[in-house]
C-alpha cells in the first residue's frame, strides 16, 4: 500500500460508471452461486434434520457429528481445504464455482438442519396426534400436517441463512470466481481506485440483502395469512 | 493430479509453533474486536431506544447498512479503501480489528436492544419509586439483567467473529491460515496444513463454547 | 382486633389524624395510543390525605385508580395539575420540553420526593438478580448513600419486621408470592417513608396468602403510617380504611368515611359496583 500522506484524496467516481457492466456480470455469478447453494442446502438440511430425529441411533450420531463439525468450521478454511487440499489429496479437481457451492452447501445445511429441527419441535404435538387419530399414517401425518407448519416457523431463520449465504459467497472470490467480490478485486488492481470500487461492491451486497429481506417479509405475510 | 497422494505431515508438525502463534493472533484479534463491538453495540442500542428520532434513526440505518455488507468487503474497504482516502496507513492488524468490530457491532447492537427491551418495565418503576436516578436505574437494575439475557447470543457472535477472523490473512495478518498458506507455498502440500487449521478452529470453537456454558452457569440466578 | 367506634373527625381506626400531608390538585392524564387515539384516564382529580390517614381507592378496572396512585409519585406523570407532598409542590404543567435546566431541577426534586413515598406493586417488581437482602439494601446504598454495612443492618431489621429475616439470602425466584410481597414491603419501608402507596398489593397472590399481606398492611396502619391503598378487598377497606374514594371513568365519583360509603353508598354507580362485587 502506498502511503498517501497528507495529500487530499481526489475521488474518481467515473470508475464506477465505467465498470458497471463488469459488476452486472459479477452479480449474475453471485446469484448463481447463492441460489444453487440455497436450494441444495435447503434439501440437505432437511435430510440432516430428519436423520437427527430418526429412531436409528447411528444415523442420529452421524447427523449430530455433521452439524457440529460444519458449524464449527469457517467457510474460508473449508473452501481452501476443498479447493486446494482435497484436490491434491484425492485428485478431485473442482472448478472454483463448484468448490464454492459444495462448501456453502455443507456449512449452511448444518445450520439449516438446526433451524428445521427446532421448528419441527415447535409444532404442537397435538397436531400429529389429531392426524394419527384420524387414521393418517405416520409419514402422511408428517408430510401433510407437521412439516407444513414447521416450514412456516422455520422461514425467518432460513431467510437469515440465505442472507448469510449471499454475503459469505464473497469469500469464494479468493479462489478465483468472478462474482461481485472477484470482479471488484480485479477492477481495483486495474483502476487503482479501491475506495470507490469497494464502496460500490458493498452497495451491491447491501441492495441484494435488503431485497431478500423485503421479499422475505412479503413471503412471511403470505404464509401467515390464514393463521391467527 | 491422478498420482496417489503421499501424506507429508512433517512440515505441519515442524511448524507447530507458527500455527500456535497464528492461532493466538486470531484469538486476540477476535477478543479485542468483540469487546469493542460490545461497547459500540450498547451505545447503538441505547441510541435506538432513546426515543429521540435524531439518534434512533441513524442507529437503525447503521445496523441495516453494516449487516448488509460481507466481512470480506469490509476488510478490503478498510485496509485499501479508507486508508487511501483519509491518508492513514493502517497496519493489517488494525484494519482487521476495525472490520471485525464494524461487523460485530451491528449484531451486538441488536442483541443488546432486544435484551434491554426484555427487562420488565415494572423493575424500572420500582427503582424510580425508590428514588433511583435514571443512571442508577440503568446501572444497577436494568443493565445487570440485560447482560444475563444477552450472554448466550453474544457468545454466538464471539464464535462467529472467531470464524470470521480466519479471513484476515487476505490483508496480510500472519494468522494461522496465513501460516498454512506459507507451508503450502513452500512444500506444495495443501491438504495437511489446511486440515491442521480446520482442526485448530474446531478445537477453539469447542473450547469457547465450553467456556460460554461456564459463564452462563456462573451468571444463572437460582 | 377491637376498635373504638368511628368518629367523623377521626379515622374509623380511632387514629388521630394530623395535618394535611398530601394534596393532589386537578390532575389530568391521557394515554396515547397512536396519533389519533387518546384516552383521557384521569379527569380533574383532586385528593387530600392527612397524616396517619388510610385512604382506600376502589372502582372497576379501567376506572383510573391505579393510574391515580402512580401519578402521586410521578411513575406515570400527570400532564396537568400538581402534587404537593410535605410542602413540596411538583407539576409538569409549566415545564417546557426544551427547558433542560428546569427538567434537571425537576428530576432532582422528584427523586427526593420519591424517597419519602414508598410504593408496593401488584407484581412485586423485586429485582430478580439480587437477593432479598440486596433488594432491600439497594436504595439505602444507591439513593441515600449509606455505607454497605449500615444499609444491610437496616435492611435486615426491616426484613425481620415482616418476618422474612430467615430468607434474607434467597433470590426472588425462590420465594412464594406472599414472601415476595413481604420483601417488597420491607424494601419500601427501609426508606422510612412518610406515605405508602399500595397498588393492588394482594391481587396477584394465591387466596391463602392474601390474609398475611393484609395483616402486614393493617399493622402498618396501626403504627400510624399514612397510606393510600388501591384494593379489591372490601373487608380490609371497611376495617382499616379511614376514608374511601370510589372512582369511575377517570373521576372520583364518591368519597367519604370508608364504612359509611361501603354500607350506604349514595351514588348509583357506587351502589351498582358494590352490588356486583359483594
Amino acid at each position: 500500500m502506498i502511503a498517501s500522506g497528507v495529500v487530499a484524496y481526489t475521488f474518481r467516481w467515473s470508475v464506477v460508471s465505467e465498470s458497471i457492466g463488469e459488476f452486472g456480470r459479477g452479480l449474475l455469478v453471485t446469484l448463481e452461486l447463492s441460489a444453487l447453494s440455497l436450494v441444495l442446502s435447503l434439501a440437505l438440511g432437511l435430510v440432516v434434520a430428519l436423520a437427527r430425529l430418526s429412531p436409528l441411533a447411528p444415523l442420529r450420531l452421524v447427523a449430530y457429528g455433521y452439524v457440529q463439525i460444519f458449524r464449527a468450521l469457517s467457510l474460508y478454511i473449508y473452501v481452501l481445504w476443498i479447493y486446494f487440499g482435497l484436490a491434491s489429496a484425492v485428485g478431485v479437481n473442482l472448478s472454483p464455482l463448484a468448490a464454492g457451492v459444495v462448501a456453502l452447501t455443507a456449512l449452511n445445511s448444518a445450520y439449516m438442519a438446526e433451524i428445521y429441527r427446532s421448528a419441527l419441535a415447535a409444532v404442537d404435538p397435538g397436531q400429529r396426534e389429531a392426524a394419527l387419530s384420524l387414521g393418517f399414517g405416520r409419514v402422511r401425518a408428517f408430510t401433510t400436517v407437521t412439516l407444513p407448519q414447521a416450514v412456516r416457523i422455520a422461514v425467518p431463520g432460513l431467510v437469515n441463512q440465505f442472507i448469510d449465504i449471499v454475503k459469505d459467497s464473497s469469500i469464494i472470490a479468493i479462489i478465483g470466481t468472478l462474482d461481485l467480490m472477484g470482479v471488484a478485486n480485479q477492477l481495483v488492481s486495474y483502476y487503482r481506485a479501491p475506495f470507490e470500487l469497494y464502496t460500490l461492491v458493498a452497495a451491491f451486497y447491501l441492495a441484494l440483502v435488503l431485497s431478500i429481506s423485503a421479499a422475505a417479509t412479503m413471503l412471511e405475510r403470505r404464509l401467515q395469512r390464514h393463521l391467527a | 493430479m491422478t498420482v496417489a497422494y503421499t501424506y507429508t505431515w512433517g512440515p505441519v508438525l515442524d511448524n507447530w509453533d507458527a500455527f500456535a502463534r497464528g492461532a493466538w493472533i486470531d484469538v486476540w484479534v477476535t477478543g479485542i474486536s468483540f469487546l469493542l463491538a460490545c461497547v459500540l453495540g450498547v451505545a447503538i442500542a441505547l441510541f435506538r431506544r432513546s426515543g429521540l428520532r435524531g439518534l434512533a434513526w441513524p442507529a437503525f440505518a447503521y445496523v441495516q447498512l453494516v449487516r448488509g455488507v460481507p466481512l470480506l468487503v469490509f476488510l478490503y474497504w478498510v485496509y485499501f479503501g479508507i486508508a487511501i482516502v483519509i491518508g492513514v496507513v493502517f497496519t493489517s492488524v488494525q484494519a482487521a480489528i476495525i472490520a471485525l468490530t464494524l461487523t460485530g457491532s451491528a449484531y451486538t447492537a441488536e442483541i443488546f436492544r432486544a435484551a434491554l427491551g426484555a427487562v420488565d418495565r415494572g423493575h424500572v418503576e420500582a427503582a424510580a419509586a425508590l428514588g433511583f436516578s435514571r443512571r442508577d436505574t440503568f446501572r444497577i437494575v436494568v443493565f445487570p439483567q440485560a447482560v444475563r439475557i444477552a450472554v448466550p447470543p453474544l457468545g454466538n457472535i464471539f464464535i462467529g467473529l472467531l470464524k470470521g477472523s480466519t479471513l484476515i490473512s487476505v490483508i496480510g495478518v500472519p494468522d494461522m491460515v496465513f501460516q498454512a498458506q506459507q507451508i503450502n507455498l513452500s512444500y506444495f502440500t495443501p491438504f495437511e496444513p489446511f486440515t491442521a487449521v480446520a482442526l485448530i478452529l474446531v478445537v477453539l470453537v469447542a473450547a469457547f463454547a465450553a467456556l460460554l456454558t461456564g459463564v452462563e452457569r456462573a451468571l444463572r440466578l437460582p | 382486633m377491637t376498635r373504638p367506634a368511628a368518629r367523623p373527625d377521626l379515622g374509623v381506626s380511632g387514629r388521630d389524624l394530623g395535618s394535611e400531608i398530601l394534596r393532589v390538585e386537578r390532575i389530568n392524564k391521557w394515554f396515547h395510543r397512536g396519533r389519533h387515539n387518546e384516552q383521557h384516564v384521569l379527569r380533574d382529580v383532586d385528593l387530600r390525605v392527612r397524616k396517619g390517614e388510610v385512604l382506600v381507592v376502589i372502582g372497576p378496572s379501567g376506572s383510573g385508580k391505579s393510574t391515580l396512585l402512580r401519578c402521586v409519585n410521578f411513575i406515570a406523570p400527570p400532564e396537568t395539575g400538581s402534587v404537593t407532598f410535605l410542602g413540596e409542590t411538583l407539576s409538569l404543567e409549566r415545564l417546557s420540553r426544551f427547558d433542560l435546566r428546569g427538567r434537571l431541577d425537576f428530576e432532582r426534586r422528584l427523586r427526593h420526593f420519591r424517597t419519602k413515598i414508598g410504593m408496593v406493586f401488584q407484581q412485586f417488581n423485586l429485582f430478580p438478580h439480587m437477593t432479598a437482602l440486596e433488594n432491600v439494601a439497594a436504595a439505602p446504598v444507591h439513593v441515600l448513600g449509606l455505607s454497605k454495612e449500615e444499609a444491610r443492618r437496616r435492611a435486615l431489621e426491616e426484613l425481620d419486621r415482616v418476618g422474612m429475616a430467615a430468607k434474607a439470602s434467597s433470590y426472588p425466584s425462590q420465594l412464594s408470592g406472599g414472601q415476595k410481597q413481604r420483601v417488597a414491603i420491607a424494601r419500601a419501608l427501609v426508606m422510612k417513608p412518610e406515605l405508602m402507596l399500595f397498588d393492588e398489593a394482594t391481587s396477584a397472590l394465591d387466596p391463602e396468602l392474601i390474609g398475611g399481606i393484609l395483616d402486614e398492611m393493617r399493622r402498618l396502619a396501626d403504627e400510624g403510617m399514612t397510606m393510600i391503598v388501591v384494593t379489591h378487598e372490601m373487608g380490609f377497606a371497611r376495617e382499616v380504611g379511614d376514608r374511601l374514594v370510589f372512582m369511575d371513568h377517570g373521576r372520583i365519583v364518591e368519597e367519604g368515611p370508608a364504612r359509611e360509603v361501603l354500607t350506604s353508598p349514595s351514588n348509583p354507580r357506587t351502589q351498582e359496583f358494590l352490588r356486583a362485587i359483594l
